[in-house]
């Protein structure tokens, strides 16, 4: 039992430049991949989400736009992101007769796609459940589907689907290390280096286990403290009152005033 | 009243939903400084005509002019229509994002495109006016029904409109809430607002109007002058409606 | 009463999910002199190799499959199976590296199973129709055989950490070279292709391809590649592809040839051209000490 203790940490002492490595490299494509994936979901969700055009051409795009839309949304959330790196890689290289794109802009593009997919889904969801009437406020002052779209529903909508981003964030740390079957020297891939050298596969599992851990937790947490500092916003300050034009009022959190 | 002076002029407006028709033909004008209070049963088709004119809802057939233009065919451009038209809904529809100042002066710089120190100044006066200056911070959820609605009025007056539309304004508010936003439109009526009030408020009708239409399937019934409708109906349909009110 | 039937049941779904388990080994196969010795043993192959094929020659076997060679060999250490197959190098290698493990130096066609070349040999692969294969030929015809087992030898010995001081195989890198041979090996299978991560050993080559800096192939595949390359006039490449990604990478041509422990098996040579084979092992069985 302390034999397989030390194990561990020799495996950690020995190979930490590479560890650190994998970790550098799994942290950076999961999260360009997530921001990329997020900018992929409000593209698409702004796109299915516009009403149909009047003008029978841009009508007849507005179609072919959101089909092509919803069959990337269906294959990519339908097969599994390790066939999707191994077709869009090798794929590629039969393409361009050889030519193989560069490992980590492969890997961040292959969950960029995957992610963009899951999060087409989420940003619509969250563009159909805000109000109509943020719409019609937005519509009737005279600004175009798109300002309303920039300036009063994405920023709700961002917000609101907050919990299901930093999810999906969480979702690819872990995810990434499928990306070992291109070649992707991610922490997984490591773990498969470090193994074959020691024929300690069950240490080396474990303290990459650990690693995983470490880095979803506390990026749970951290994002958990960002959503809970962007709710307590329900302070404001009243300027001024009848005896004193300078004064500051602060009111701290007010229950919601229902209206029925 | 003539063509020329009418701001804006309904021809044979209709609007189905579906197979259901709501609007059968609305014909009606709306001259400069106006105060026209609309009313009716729920179900008449008061609110769908107010969300023609703006477009918020295209009407199915029929005619909305102006100044004599035709809004869906001839006029240079949507969204400076509907910033020249000012509407107040009843459900407020403040943008839940931004502050009261951020409101108001959004619409100004994006669709008006004021500068931000302009957009301000001019947000502060009207909000001032509805006696919301105070809460410029405040978000939407901060702050009760009737502030919200004064926000919203203070976000349409912003925009400089010809006219103001206003979608039963006061039927989501608290009772106590009611009069604070009714003092705000009656003082516009009298600085001369063009203004069409969609309303259940049978006293704004009769004090404050200068002209009651009221509405029954999807058509105009009758209207006139607040003595002539409230003290002599002539229709059936208009007395019964009326006395219903009284009852209550 | 709800409680307890639930409980219930979830104590009977583990005990029969703990039934459709395997069962522990237990037989000791240490004494074995030939396969016909390893009658009713529980023995291991990896999934899709002439091994788990050869596997079946063992009188009344308990055969396995398991997808790599790390999973025969936790399979191994943690007594579920009694032994797995190997090629003799790869044996040593492991037995090297791990105290309590050991193999059965069985030989082949004769105590042990019976083979081709083309099962157990690993050759050069190829595009088809790559005029490259007659030049390869005849470079590797001119390696003699004890310098092929005695290469081998110093790679098990440099996989397992120990000290070599001169390869058997050596040859001058071109002055001029006349081009690049890119090459593709799993670069996780010693002692025929493995990786270095911390310093180099002897005569190891830096992986190419981004990410990979730091990263050093060696193995046998890695001289006899460098050994084809610098007769060839040209510089050497070494790309580090997964198993199944290595034929796609040959056929999409973003390598010139594989050169990975691949054995020219029927299958394979309807995809793509071998050259000879460059290295011939027994299959062996490793077995834990008791």
């Amino acid at each position: 039992m302390i034999q397989f203790f030390q194990d561990a940490a020799n495996i950690l002492s020995e190979h930490y430049p590479f560890l650190l490595r994998g970790v550098g490299y799994t942290m950076l494509i999961a999260l360009v991949g997530t921001l990329a994936g997020l900018l992929i979901g409000l593209a698409t969700g702004v796109l299915r989400t516009c009403p149909l055009s009047k003008n029978v051409v841009v009508r007849w795009l507005q179609k072919i736009a959101n089909g092509i839309i919803a069959v990337y949304v269906e294959v990519f959330r339908g097969t599994p992101m390790m066939v999707q790196a191994m077709v869009i890689y090798w794929g590629y290289a039969f393409a361009s007769g050889g030519n193989t794109l560069p490992l980590i802009p492969s890997g961040i593009l292959i969950v960029s796609i995957n992610t963009g997919a899951y999060m087409a889904e989420i940003v619509r969801g969250g563009i159909i459940s805000i109000d109509n009437g943020q719409f019609e406020g937005a519509a009737a002052v005279g600004m175009t589907h798109w300002q309303a779209m920039v300036h009063v529903i994405l920023p709700q909508v961002l917000r609101n689907i907050l919990p299901s981003v930093a999810n999906e964030f969480v979702i690819n740390i872990k995810d990434t290390s499928v990306l070992n079957v291109i070649g992707v020297t991610e922490l997984y891939y490591f773990a498969g280096i470090i193994k074959r050298q020691t024929f300690q596969t069950f240490q080396t599992y474990l303290v990459i286990c650990v690693i995983y851990f470490i880095l979803t937790f506390s990026i749970t947490r951290i994002l958990r403290a960002i959503e809970k500092k962007l709710q307590v916003t329900d302070s404001f300050v009243i300027c001024g009152s009848q005896s004193d034009p300078n004064a500051e009022i602060r009111v701290v959190k007010k229950p919601e005033v229902p209206n029925d | 009243m003539t063509e020329n002076n009418a701001v804006i002029e309904l021809k044979g407006l209709c609007k189905s939903f579906g197979k259901v028709d709501v609007l059968k033909g609305i014909d009606m004008q709306v001259a400069k400084g106006e105060v026209v209070a609309i009313i009716g049963s729920s179900g008449s088709g008061k609110s769908t005509m107010l969300r023609c004119i703006n477009l918020l809802e295209t009407p199915t057939t029929g005619e909305i002019l102006w100044h004599g233009q035709n809004v869906q065919t001839e006029i240079e451009s949507l969204y400076k229509y509907r910033a020249s038209v000012g509407m107040v809904f009843q459900q407020f529809n403040l943008y839940n994002n931004l502050t009261v100042l951020q409101n108001c002066t959004l619409p100004q710089i994006k669709v008006l495109h004021k500068s931000k120190e302009e957009a301000e100044k001019t947000a502060k006066d009207y909000l001032e006016r509805v006696g919301m200056l105070p809460y410029l911070n405040a978000r939407p959820a901060q702050i009760s029904g009737g502030q919200k609605q004064r926000v919203a009025i203070a976000r349409a007056l912003a925009m400089n409109p010809e006219v103001l539309l206003f979608d039963e304004p006061t039927s989501a508010l608290d009772p106590e809430m009611v009069g604070e936003v009714l003092a705000v439109m009656q003082q516009l009526a009298q600085e001369g607002m063009t203004m069409l009030v969609v309303t259940h408020e049978m006293a704004f009708a009769r004090d404050v109007s200068t002209r009651v239409v009221y509405m029954n399937e999807g058509v105009i019934c009758e209207q006139g002058s607040p003595e002539e409708i409230f003290g002599n109906p002539q229709k059936q349909a208009t007395k019964d409606f009326l006395s219903r009110f009284r009852n209550q | 009463m709800k409680k307890i039937i639930a409980m219930t049941l979830a104590l009977l779904m583990v005990l029969s999910l703990a039934a459709c388990g395997n069962s522990a080994a237990s037989m000791d196969i240490s004494g074995a002199k030939t396969i016909a010795d390893l009658k009713g043993a529980k023995i291991a192959a990896q999934t899709g190799t002439f091994h788990a094929d050869a596997l079946k020659q063992i009188p009344e076997v308990q055969a396995s499959d398991l997808p790599d060679f790390t999973a025969l060999l936790e399979a191994l250490k943690a007594g579920t199976i009694d032994g797995y197959i190997a090629e003799e190098p790869t044996a040593f290698d492991v037995c090297m590296s791990n105290e309590d493990l050991a193999y059965l130096p069985l030989v082949n066609n004769d105590t042990g199973f019976t083979a081709t070349d083309a099962d157990t040999g690993i050759a050069v692969g190829l595009k088809t129709g790559n005029a490259l294969r007659e030049q390869i030929n005849e470079i590797l015809s001119q390696i003699p055989a004890e310098t092929r087992s005695e290469l081998m030898n110093q790679m098990v010995q440099i996989s397992a950490g120990k000290e070599v001081t001169k390869l058997a195989l050596e040859s001058e890198a071109p002055a001029n070279p006349t081009g690049t041979l890119k090459v593709a090996m799993e670069c996780a299978y010693a002692p025929f292709n493995w990786t270095d991560s911390s310093n180099p050993s002897l005569g190891a080559v830096p992986i190419s391809g981004e990410g990979k800096e730091g990263l050093y192939a060696n193995g046998y595949d890695v001289q006899i590649a460098k050994y084809i390359a610098n007769k060839l006039g040209m510089d050497l490449e070494i790309y580090a592809i997964e198993w199944d990604g290595l034929i796609p990478a040959l056929d999409a041509g973003t390598v010139d040839a594989i050169i990975a422990g691949m054995s020219p098996t029927a299958e394979r040579e309807e995809q793509i051209d071998f050259t000879d084979v460059y290295y011939s092992s027994n299959l062996v069985v490793i077995y834990k000490k008791k």
